[in-house]
C-alpha cells in the first residue's frame, strides 16, 4: 500500500472515528475538539497544499452530510484551511508542539469564524455569542488535542518535511 | 536536491483549490430544499454504512443494562397507567356530560436516529422509522425526556430531517409551568433563552418550562407551523435577571432533552392531549385500559 494512501485511510478513521465516538466524551458542553481538523492539519502538514484543499473538501463534504441546510459551506471552509495549512508548512517548525499545537488552534478559529459568518448569513443565525461562548474555546480545545495526535503521526511518519 | 511532484506545482495547487471553491459555493447556491436532498443523497453512501454500524455496537453494548432499567420502568408505569386511565375515563365521562368535543389520541412514532453530528453548528438530525409514517411538516419530535425539534423535510416514507431546538433562528412558543406565563424560547449559540417575559413577574429558578399550544414561529415569523401539544417538558429556568434598561427580564433556560446524545427519539403524529404508541403492546402487557372507551 502506498504511503499516501496508508495516510489517507489513517486520517479518514480518525476523522470519522475521532467524531463520532471520541468528540462526545471529551466535550465540556457545546465545546468540543474538532477531529476532522486535526485529520486535515496532518493531512496537509504531510502531503502539502494540493491534498489539504481536496482533502479537506472531501471531509467538508462529509460534514455537511449531517447539516444539509448548508451543504457545500463546510467544504468551502475545510478546503480553504487545508490549502493554507499546506502552503504554511515549508515556513514550520515541525516538531515543536508548541507551533503545531498553535497552527491547528488558529485553523479551527479561522475554520470555524468563517464558517460562523457563513452560517449567519444562510440561516440567520446568532454571531458573536457563539464566537466568544463556543468558537474561541473549541479552537483551544482542538489545538491541545491535537498535539498528541500529530505528535503520533510524525512518529509513524505520515508528516513529510518540505524538500 | 529532489524536484517537486507535478501535482505538487503552486499553479495546481491554486487550481485545486479554486476547483473546490467553486464547487463548494455551487452547492450553497442550490435552493434549500435541493441541498438538503443531495446532502441526503451523499450521505446514504459516504457514511450512512459507517454510522449504522457503529450504532449497531453502540445497542449491543448497552441493550442488557437498558433491558433491566427498562423492565423495572414498565412494571412502574404500569401501575400509573391504570390509575391515568382511570382519571381519564371519569374526565372522558364529564366531557361528555358537559357536552364538549370528545379529545383524540395523538401516536407516538418511535424513530431511530441515524446521523448526526457533535458540534457548535448541528441543527438537523436524520431519523428513521421501522415503519412507514404519516409524515407531516412541523410535527413535534420529542424524547423521553422532553421536546428536541421537529419534522423540517422528509425524504422518504421512513425517513426524514429533524430541525433541532439549537437551530439558529428556531423559537417555540412556551409557558411556565407553575405561573402559565406565555415566552418563547430562542437558541442562543448553546444557551436557550426565554423572551417576552415581562419585568414584574414572578420567575423562579428552578421553574419548568413546557410547550404551550399557540403556533411555532421561524425566522421572522414568515413561516408559521402548527401548535405544539400543551405541557411538552423543553427545559428548566436556569438564570433570571431583570436588566435596569429593559421592559422583560433575562430568561436563561437549561434544556430538557441532550442533544449530543440523541439515539432514539419519538415523532407526534396526529393531535390530541393523549399520546398512544405506534406499536401495539404485547398480549400480556394489555390491561383494562384497553376496554376503556
Amino acid at each position: 500500500m502506498s504511503r499516501f494512501l496508508r495516510t489517507t485511510l489513517s486520517l479518514c478513521v480518525l476523522a470519522l472515528v475521532g467524531d463520532v465516538l471520541v468528540a462526545p466524551l471529551l466535550s465540556l458542553g457545546a465545546i468540543a475538539p474538532d477531529f476532522s481538523l486535526i485529520a486535515l492539519a496532518i493531512l496537509a502538514l504531510g502531503e502539502g497544499a494540493f491534498a489539504g484543499a481536496l482533502g479537506g473538501f472531501a471531509l467538508g463534504l462529509v460534514a455537511d452530510t449531517a447539516i444539509p441546510n448548508l451543504l457545500g459551506l463546510g467544504a468551502f471552509c475545510k478546503s480553504l484551511a487545508g490549502f493554507l495549512v499546506g502552503r504554511a508548512r515549508s515556513r514550520l517548525v515541525i516538531g515543536l508542539p508548541l507551533v503545531e499545537g498553535s497552527l491547528v488552534a488558529l485553523m479551527a478559529l479561522g475554520h470555524d469564524v468563517l464558517y460562523l459568518i457563513g452560517q449567519s448569513w444562510f440561516s440567520e443565525g446568532a454571531f458573536f455569542r457563539p464566537l466568544i461562548t463556543v468558537v474561541v474555546p473549541s479552537a483551544l480545545y482542538t489545538g491541545l488535542v491535537s498535539v498528541p495526535l500529530i505528535r503520533l503521526a510524525d512518529a509513524l511518519r505520515m508528516l513529510r518535511r518540505e524538500e | 536536491m529532489a524536484s517537486k511532484p507535478a501535482y505538487r506545482s503552486n499553479r495546481v495547487e491554486n487550481l485545486a483549490l479554486v476547483v473546490c471553491l467553486i464547487v463548494s459555493t455551487a452547492l450553497l447556491a442550490q435552493p434549500e430544499k435541493q441541498r438538503i436532498h443531495m446532502a441526503d443523497f451523499l450521505g446514504t453512501i459516504l457514511t450512512s454504512p459507517y454510522h449504522r454500524t457503529v450504532d449497531f455496537g453502540r445497542d449491543i453494548a448497552r441493550v442488557r443494562r437498558e433491558n433491566d432499567v427498562l423492565r423495572a420502568e414498565i412494571a412502574a408505569l404500569r401501575l400509573q397507567q391504570q390509575s391515568a386511565v382511570r382519571f381519564r375515563r371519569d374526565r372522558d365521562e364529564l366531557r361528555r356530560a358537559l357536552g364538549l368535543v370528545d379529545v383524540a389520541s395523538a401516536t407516538l412514532v418511535p424513530c431511530e436516529v441515524e446521523r448526526r453530528r457533535v458540534s457548535s453548528f448541528a441543527s438537523m438530525v436524520r431519523v428513521s422509522a421501522a415503519d412507514t409514517v404519516a409524515w407531516e411538516r412541523y410535527q413535534p419530535v420529542i424524547t423521553t425526556d422532553g421536546l428536541v425539534g421537529r419534522i423540517h423535510t422528509v425524504t422518504g416514507p421512513r425517513t426524514a430531517w429533524v430541525e433541532l431546538l439549537t437551530s439558529p433562528g428556531m423559537a417555540v412558543s412556551c409557558e411556565l409551568e407553575r405561573s402559565g406565563l406565555p415566552g418563547i424560547l430562542h437558541s442562543r449559540g448553546g444557551d436557550f433563552d426565554l423572551a417576552l417575559i415581562g419585568r414584574d413577574e414572578d420567575v423562579r429558578v428552578g421553574d419548568r418550562v413546557v410547550s404551550s399550544d399557540i403556533a411555532m414561529i421561524y425566522g421572522e415569523g414568515d413561516r408559521l407551523s402548527g401548535g405544539l401539544p400543551r405541557g411538552l417538558p423543553v427545559g428548566v429556568v436556569s438564570e433570571v435577571s431583570s436588566p435596569p434598561e429593559q421592559l422583560f427580564k433575562s430568561v436563561r433556560v437549561e434544556p430538557a432533552s441532550s442533544f449530543t446524545s440523541l439515539d432514539v427519539v419519538f415523532v407526534i403524529v396526529g393531535s390530541g392531549e393523549w399520546f398512544v404508541t405506534q406499536t401495539p403492546a404485547p398480549l400480556d402487557a394489555r390491561t383494562d385500559d384497553e376496554e376503556a372507551p
